[in-house]
């Protein structure tokens, strides 16, 4: 090879791609990277002040239900759900005599509603009354309004045996579904 | 080949000594000393020194007296430097062109002829021949040693009329002088000047040569040259005066050779005067020659080239500027030759000769082998390193930018333009922001799910909507149940059915009949849906209702219980479908709130 061509190879090609190519391309590297590292941190930082901003504003928007949050999940809880139920069910009936309203049977049982496969599984309530209709009217209004979380599943209402035209007694039967927080 | 770092240093400062911009950039710096703008033209016959400018080419070259030098001051390249430097500032040359200078010397202090090798001996091999005699002439010229001292030069000359070729030796006594010339840009040359008289009168007399054989002499003062021609040139002696005016056997020389070629009956002898003895000498003594052995030169015509007539004929090539006052030197007339480098001719005859020497008188004495040529960097080289030198630079100015621009940058981060937030900082917030965008949607999901759909008041309540008041109507039993759609309904849709039994009068059983219609249980629906603020059974797209009321005679009637007993019993359903595309219908349940962090509620 041309000792010229060695030269020009070595001295101004090889050196300076060693001595400027390469702190070049490690500058250019570290400019990079720098870059980068700032463009990231500007992009948390925003991300950050968004966020912020998003939890300031939902934060002030659930301020007023943050009641109804506690109020849905005590609801919807499975725990002591009977009790509560049973307690509910007698507060709407003993605002009545006996002769206006009275239970003669509830039944708790476990599975799926009749209404279809989206509630999933949960308590399902059968109660049994000899009422007044005006008694039985105001008393499934009383219970159902403190357990929204109450679907009837289905109701039948007859006229009790003997009773008057007039003033009709009546032996119903409700059947619930509870919906739970499974 | 093996180069270790000093030769490649060396080598790396000697291209880039060649290598400059100007250089890069110039006509003149990488052509011979020929092509150059100014050539200084110098001949030099062993006693002194004949020094000529030349500027310009074709019809504009002009010719100047040169610096005068002394035929001792060749040798000394302080003088020889000093020379230049005045004759370019004498020529008011300008910068660019102060590197464009050629020196050309013609040497006539001594010439000798050597022996072919057998094997070069055929002249057209002159193309090999002529590049292996410049890198080692031991293998062209007999009895030469193989180291041969660079200031010995050697040129092959084929004479293809005469069947042969002859190499030529010039000594360059000057070299180591000259050579720091050329270290100094300013190309140099060396030419034979016999070579370059012999291609000048080759041209004057080619047509006289055509009729009639010529002996061409070229009498210089230390040695004559004889060559004889006859429709090309035949051979080339060198007589050489061994310290004496003419050569000491010319008369025997001169004879001997025509009689060799047959030129003695009937042949021109041309002599031509080319020192500063009278050619009227080589006459007497060729005379004197023929009369002591009894020769005959009746045959021989000798003519000595008339001064004047000669260079008029020379003032054919440029006219108005051949001027022998000041040229001097018909040698120095090779400067309206044309460049070297041109295809040799193979015709024979005085025509191809006449071209061939025209070429070959161009040719350099100066070290042409591989050594030197590998000195010369060449223009692609130059032009290569100028750019890289260039590129260089760029990249210097890069590193320097983008050290720049990461201290700026570095800076400006420092200045507290980036503000750097905590990993524990965003998690925490991230974790805030995922329990309470969650507990919006449960919220949202539960409010729909947990919306009224099916309750036992509101379902009483529209029993009583679909009865008139009065005694017209009795029921027996009411029903009421909530029922999954059908699966065309889409997922989530549902139907309530209402089924009332009973008997009526005719009154109610007109009532009842008009339910059937669309519109009167639609209104229905609707003021329900008002009365009871329940959208459940409020009109929609997404929702039908339809009455079915079957009557028929109420057997227990009679005219005896007529007060009592109905005349007509009957069976009405209502039923209320509502589809899964309805914002009513039941969703997925939602899944339970995650338990991370502080309660959102």
């Amino acid at each position: 090879m041309n000792r010229y061509l060695q030269a020009l190879l070595v001295f101004d090609v090889a050196a300076p791609a060693f001595l400027i190519g390469l702190p070049c391309f490690a500058l250019f590297w570290a400019v990079l990277t720098f870059q980068n590292f700032l463009l990231q941190k500007t992009v948390e930082r925003d991300a950050y002040e968004t966020r912020s901003r998003e939890v300031t504003a939902l934060s002030a928007q659930l301020a007023p239900t943050r009641a109804k949050v506690l109020l849905l999940k005590s609801l919807l809880s499975t725990g002591d759900i009977e009790t509560r139920l049973d307690r509910g069910i007698a507060a709407g009936l003993e605002k009545f005599s006996s002769d206006e309203a009275e239970q003669t049977l509830h039944d708790y049982q476990t599975g799926p509603s009749v209404i279809g496969p989206n509630l999933g599984e949960g308590r399902r309530l059968s109660l049994k009354l000899s009422s007044r209709w005006e008694s039985l009217n105001t008393a499934t209004a009383d219970w159902e309004t403190r357990f929204p979380t109450m679907i009837l599943e289905s109701m039948s209402i007859d006229l009790a045996a003997g009773s008057a035209v007039s003033v009709p007694y009546l032996q119903s039967t409700l059947s619930y579904f509870v919906v739970t927080e499974n | 080949m093996k180069v270790n770092f000093p030769d490649l240093r060396a080598a790396q400062r000697s291209a880039r000594r060649q290598a400059s911009v100007r250089r890069v950039f110039s006509k003149y710096a990488f052509r011979g000393p020929l092509e150059q703008a100014v050539r200084w033209h110098l001949f030099y016959d062993g006693q002194k020194v004949i020094s000529v400018v030349a500027q310009g080419k074709g019809a504009a070259l002009s010719w100047s007296p040169g610096p005068p030098l002394e035929a001792a001051e060749l040798g000394k390249p302080d003088r020889l430097q000093a020379q230049i430097k005045e004759l370019s500032h004498g020529l008011k040359l300008s910068t660019r062109s102060q590197n464009s200078l050629g020196v050309v010397l013609h040497l006539a202090d001594e010439i000798d002829v050597g022996i072919v090798q057998k094997e070069f001996e055929n002249p057209e091999l002159f193309e090999l021949a002529r590049a292996q005699v410049r890198e080692t002439p031991s293998e062209v010229v007999t009895d030469l040693k193989t180291a041969q001292d660079p200031s010995i030069q050697w040129r092959y000359y084929p004479l293809l009329s005469g069947q042969q070729a002859i190499v030529l030796r010039h000594r360059l006594e000057f070299l180591s002088a000259l050579q720091t010339l050329s270290d100094l840009d300013i190309k140099v040359a060396v030419h034979s000047a016999p070579i370059e008289m012999l291609a000048v009168y080759l041209r004057l007399y080619a047509a006289a040569i055509e009729e009639k054989p010529h002996c061409i002499v070229l009498f210089y003062d230390r040695f004559t040259v004889v060559v004889p021609a006859n429709q090309g040139v035949l051979d080339l002696k060198v007589l050489p005066h061994r310290q004496q005016d003419v050569p000491p056997a010319f008369g025997d020389d001169m004879f001997s050779l025509l009689e060799k070629f047959g030129l003695v009956e009937s042949c021109v002898l041309l002599l031509v005067p080319c020192g500063t003895q009278e050619p009227t000498r080589l006459f007497r003594e060729l005379d004197s020659y023929a009369v002591r052995n009894r020769k005959s030169a009746d045959g021989i015509d000798i003519q000595i080239p008339d001064k004047e007539s000669v260079w008029g004929q020379f003032d054919k090539l440029a006219p108005g500027q051949v001027k022998s006052e000041i040229i001097q030197r018909a040698e120095f007339l090779t400067d309206y030759h044309e460049g070297p480098g041109k295809q040799i001719p193979l015709s024979l005859g005085i025509k191809g000769d006449e071209e061939r020497f025209g070429i070959l008188s161009l040719d350099t004495f100066w070290p042409d082998d591989q050594k030197s040529r590998d000195e010369q960097l060449p223009r692609s080289f130059a032009i290569a390193i100028v750019a890289l030198r260039a590129s260089r630079f760029v990249g210097l100015l890069c590193l320097l930018g983008l050290g720049g621009w990461l201290a700026l940058s570095v800076y400006n981060a420092s200045q507290g333009n980036v503000v750097p937030v905590l990993p524990e900082m965003i998690s925490s917030q991230q974790a805030e922001l995922i329990q309470l965008s969650a507990t919006r949607l449960y919220l949202s999901q539960w409010d729909k799910v947990l919306s009224p759909r099916s309750q036992a008041w509101s379902a009483m309540d529209f029993f009583l909507a679909l009865l008139p008041e009065g005694k017209d109507v009795v029921c027996d039993r009411l029903r009421y149940a909530i029922r999954p759609a059908a699966a065309g309904n889409g997922p989530g849709g549902f139907l309530r059915e209402w089924i009332i039994e009973g008997s009526c009068t005719d009154q109610g059983r007109a009532h009842l009949e008009r339910l059937r219609e669309a519109a009167v249980i639609g209104q229905i629906f609707a003021a329900t849906a008002v009365r009871l603020s329940e959208p459940s059974f409020a009109l929609s797209d997404d929702r039908a209702i339809k009455a079915v009321l079957r009557e028929e005679s109420n057997p227990q009637f009679t005219a005896a219980n007529a007060t009592d007993v109905l005349p007509y019993q009957f069976r009405l359903v209502v039923t209320q479908i509502i589809e899964g595309s309805d914002p009513l219908a039941f969703p997925q349940l939602p899944k339970a709130l995650p338990k991370t962090g502080k309660p959102a509620g």
